[in-house]
């Protein structure tokens, strides 16, 4: 009868396995792959989209930010706007060039007339009463068109309740004057009367 | 070139495994393993150091993990690949995933867990996409082998079994541990050439210790019968 063919034990298995530990790379071998990394590290930067490069330079420039340091200089930026907007005077009436309205006015018209039609046009401060108000509308004289406006029986080919308005304007009249509406002045297309009484932040 | 040698392997009381020699005793023992828990301390701390400073960019500090751990990761890919042209496409992949990642590193487990994660990963997946293609390289063998003091153990102990070079052990080495599938390769290259235990291995596949010794108890018994020939002959 045939012998058994002999097995390895669990230990002279583990022995031979262990010899494939001697199992090395050429000399040198290391700093090349260290060589190779670098160079695979360059590459790879190179290939990334710029928008991962720049929300990286970011996200280091937060990282590396002192944050006790920002804070206090955030606290002082909001002291001193809030000290500048209390310091400023609020007179009624003045606007972000710091005249009054009718100085404004009398300033001299503004480089371009304004086109007929135009909302919130301005009068003129010469036609004007002191402390009158400037669009001193009146009601009754334009009872006829509004109603029309809102009727939409002023025009019926025309469906746009802005170009109706823009017509309503042009049949303003001004108090104590008769005959045509005088000459209109616009300040950069915004009307003087809209805008603001102090800088806002 | 090629070393001869006879290969015969000796039996359990005489061949002296790494981590239960009978020779030392039990004082030398425990002071052995203060000794190592210490270097392995001081490996930890160092680590945590160098990973803090990539983190903040300090390529140089990613240098130095790169030149410590290359060595081991190279082990444990060739390995499992068995080619020397693989394991440096797969050394790079890995290194630039873990550059990429390094940021991400919260420190949970040691660095040295999660690098050879992400290299075991990165092998397994390579290995189940390269299918059965396998080709070995043998031009890169140390002879250092021959200075082994196991292998010159080996060598002097025992009844010669079988005459045989360097070269053929390698190959019938590699071809027995290429018939494993990678998972149960893994496990062996993992405990019994790098000599990590079942603790690290499991953390590292992110698997149970028992699925580790399962792996290992089947990867052995299959690799028995594969590597019989290098068996001694029984006395008669």
């Amino acid at each position: 009868m045939e012998d058994p063919k002999p097995q390895l034990s669990e230990t002279q298995l583990q022995a031979l396995l262990r010899l494939k530990r001697h199992e090395q790379p050429p000399p040198g071998y290391f700093d090349d792959l260290l060589k190779n990394v670098h160079r695979r590290q360059r590459e790879e930067m190179l290939r990334r989209p710029a928008w991962r490069i720049f929300a990286g330079r970011v996200r280091a420039f937060f990282a590396s930010l002192d944050w006790n340091y920002a804070a206090t200089m955030g606290a002082i930026l909001l002291i001193g706007i809030a000290a500048i907007r209390l310091a400023m005077p609020t007179t009624p009436g003045k606007g972000a060039l710091g005249k009054t309205l009718p100085e404004a006015v009398a300033s001299g018209p503004a480089d371009q007339p304004a086109a007929p039609g135009m909302p919130g046009m301005l009068v003129s401060a010469s036609d004007n009463l002191p402390g009158a108000p400037l669009l001193n509308l009146d009601p009754a004289s334009n009872e006829e068109a509004m109603r029309q406006m809102l009727n939409g029986t002023d025009n019926p080919s025309s469906d746009r309740a802005s170009d109706r308005a823009m017509r309503q304007m042009n049949t303003l009249r001004i108090p104590g004057k008769t005959g045509p509406a005088p000459t209109r002045f616009v300040i950069e297309s915004q009307p003087a009367s809209y805008e603001p009484a102090q800088i806002r932040f | 070139m090629s070393v001869s040698f006879a290969l015969s392997l000796p039996d359990a009381t005489t061949l002296v495994p790494p981590f239960a020699s009978t020779a030392i005793s039990a004082g030398a023992l425990s002071g052995a393993a203060n000794a190592r828990a210490v270097e392995q301390e001081q490996s930890r701390r160092e680590d945590e150091e160098l990973v803090a400073r990539s983190q903040q960019g300090d390529a140089g500090a990613f240098d130095s993990l790169i030149v410590k751990y290359s060595p081991r990761l190279y082990a444990l890919v060739y390995n499992m690949t068995s080619n020397h042209d693989d394991t440096n496409d797969l050394l790079q992949d890995v290194w630039a995933k873990a550059y990429r990642c390094i940021r991400g590193f919260r420190g949970k487990s040691q660095f040295y867990t999660w690098v050879h994660s992400i290299a075991a990963n990165t092998t397994l997946n390579f290995l189940k996409k390269r299918g059965r293609r396998w080709t070995m390289s043998l031009d890169d063998v140390d002879n250092g082998i021959a200075n082994d003091k196991e292998f010159v153990e080996l060598q002097t102990n025992c009844t010669p079994v079988r005459e045989t070079d360097l070269a053929e052990l390698q190959k019938r080495l590699n071809e027995a541990m290429m018939k494993l599938t990678p998972e149960h390769r893994a496990v062996v290259t993992m405990f019994d050439v790098q000599g990590m235990p079942h603790a690290d291995i499991a953390k590292i596949l992110g698997i149970s210790e028992g699925t580790v010794r399962s792996r290992l108890f089947y990867a052995h018994k299959q690799l028995q019968a594969w590597l019989s020939e290098f068996a001694p002959i029984p006395a008669q």
